[in-house]
């Protein structure tokens, strides 16, 4: 029940973030100072800010300039992770060793600071963003699916299949990759993907980084709205509210995935 | 001594591998920094010479290997970026060093004493562990500052020293930022729950019946046992501790390391991000070569 409720969250907040790319940029940039500081209505359902533009609008764009990003990310530490520790878990020996060290070097640099320091030298884009992060996230999806392949490569069933002729390839991708490793991959990249939002939005919250103004994101929305009585207005604790309810449905569906073995 | 020459080795060989690797993103980044200035052609022979950019990559790897971080670009133009990190960074350590004081202490207590009649409130830690460290931050100074208006309206306090926060330097931000590290950016659940397995296991293993069956307390094996856990614990929650102080420091305008790499990010200031990375690496690895060493010890006493 937990897993499909988790699941039909996440299925929601894809969708709004397809709507909110459908959505053309200007309806959530566009000022009009006659609509300032507007309160919610059936025009503007979570109001206006500052500077006469819709909250919801902003939220619903915003949202999808969080979320694909985050999708990118996902697929670059997805695929050299799944790569790499497939390697390492599967040929073990020197192959594992120089892997493994390499992981190693990522992961001592704090994820925060590698992230920062590739903003620094290729510049301040959502691309670069979704690439630094996705890098830094690579060495816990590389660390999870080596334990787990290396643990399926010694199972009795792999090696039974084998016995019967089952073909190496089919044994790896089919066996091994598909079935044993799908679960802990997703795991991993659902903790990618709210931790990649959380990100962006401490990156624009604070400012100088990430998605700026007046481009919509949910940091630029908290950021706008930040104030004494914040949390008190629909205007800050709705984006608010949207980004805790998405850590909080991925974390539910990660836990849901956990497998006896990667415990 | 040969475990702790393997770590080390391990340490070094990792902050040589990751210096490169930095530096060769920063020699595959397309222009440079004097592309962004107006009169670029005219300075550029100049400025390459003086900024250290005509210098081949093995040699920039060795220098930033032997602490030659070059000069500030934009925080402080011209000046050592030794210069620029290094008071930040003697705080950010004492950040730091508090902050995996307290997780560590929190984890390991919780999950000693989690059998007894006191319980860790799990369900406070999961709302807290899922609410983004910059705004677990801004709710406490806010909640903090709104809470001192109101108190000082109703003529029930006057005004504390530290009042608002944090603006001004005070133990109460100090504790803040020390809490808010090691509840939300370490998360203390996931290494409460880390150390509370390790505790379980610990119990079931036979010397610990043994020692039970003989009328021994607990404190006399439990807590020489677990020291290994918490080295392991304190080996991998190290990047997050520093990562997590580098959101922290901007939040609560501490001024430290943090705070110097997201304003070099800002200004593309890559001398000053570099440097701190690789001090980073440095202090992560190094610690790590530490703490291993350490573990691999009392192991090794356990076994004998």
């Amino acid at each position: 029940m937990k897993r499909r409720a988790a699941i039909a969250s996440l299925v929601v907040v894809l969708l709004v973030a397809l709507i909110g790319t459908l959505m053309p940029d200007m309806a959530a940039t566009e000022t009009r100072p006659d609509q300032a500081n507007l309160g919610m209505s059936w025009a503007f359902w979570l109001g206006t800010d500052r500077h006469g533009r819709a909250i919801a609008t902003r939220l619903v764009i915003g949202l999808s300039n969080g979320v694909w990003p985050a999708v990118g990310a996902c697929t670059v530490a997805g695929v050299l992770g799944l790569v790499a520790g497939t390697a390492r878990g599967w040929l073990g020996g020197l192959t594992n060793t120089v892997l493994g060290f390499l992981t190693t070097v990522l992961a001592t640099m704090p994820r925060y600071v590698l992230v920062l320091v590739v903003l620094t030298i290729w510049g301040d884009s959502a691309l670069w963003l979704a690439l630094a992060a996705g890098l830094a996230w690579t060495p816990s999806v590389t660390e999870a699916v080596s334990a787990r392949v290396e643990r399926l490569r010694h199972s009795e069933t792999i090696l039974a299949s084998r016995l019967h002729g089952v073909p190496t390839w089919r044994l790896l991708l089919v066996h091994t990759v598909w079935f044993g490793c799908r679960k802990t991959v997703t795991r991993q990249l659902l903790g990618l993907f709210s931790a990649f939002l959380v990100l962006e939005a401490s990156l624009a919250y604070i400012g100088g980084l990430g998605i700026r103004e007046p481009t919509p994101s949910i940091g630029n929305l908290l950021a706008m709205q930040w104030g004494r009585g914040a949390w008190s207005d629909p205007r800050f604790w709705v984006p608010a509210a949207v980004l805790l309810f998405i850590v909080a449905a991925t974390r539910a569906l990660a836990h849901q995935l956990v497998e006896p073995a990667d415990v | 001594m040969l475990a702790a020459l393997k770590h080390g080795a391990v340490a070094a060989l990792t902050v040589v591998v990751a210096v490169a690797g930095m530096q060769v993103l920063l020699a595959l980044a397309p222009g440079d920094p004097i592309d962004l200035l107006p009169n670029a052609e005219a300075v550029r022979a100049t400025l390459e010479a003086q900024w250290g950019l005509d210098v081949p990559l093995w040699e920039r790897i060795g220098r930033t290997l032997i602490g030659d971080f070059g000069q500030s670009l934009s925080l402080r133009p011209g000046a050592p970026v030794r210069e620029v990190i290094a008071q930040p960074l003697l705080k950010t350590a004492s950040w730091w060093l508090a902050g995996s004081a307290l997780l560590t202490g929190l984890a390991a207590v919780g999950a000693v004493v989690q059998r007894r009649s006191i319980r860790v409130p799990r369900a406070v830690l999961m709302v807290v562990s899922i609410v983004p460290t910059f705004l677990l931050a801004h709710l406490i100074v806010n909640g903090a500052n709104e809470g001192v208006v109101a108190a000082t309206d109703a003529g029930l306090i006057s005004r504390p020293s530290w009042f608002p926060l944090p603006l001004d330097a005070s133990t109460l931000r100090f504790v803040v930022a020390v809490g808010i590290l090691a509840i939300g950016s370490a998360s203390l659940l996931d290494a409460y729950t880390e150390l509370s397995t390790q505790v379980h296991a610990l119990r079931s293993r036979p010397f610990a019946i043994a020692a039970h069956s003989r009328g021994e307390p607990e404190r006399s094996w439990l807590w020489r046992h677990l020291a290994i856990a918490v080295c392991e614990l304190l080996a991998g929650r190290a990047p997050a501790l520093l990562g997590g102080l580098v959101i922290v420091e901007k939040v609560l305008l501490l001024g430290g390391a943090g705070t110097v790499l997201w304003d070099a990010a800002v200004g593309r200031d890559y001398p000053v991000a570099l440097a701190l990375t690789a001090v980073f690496a440095l202090w992560v690895a190094g610690l790590r070569a530490v703490l291993y060493t350490l573990r691999d010890h009392w192991r090794r006493g356990q076994t004998a």
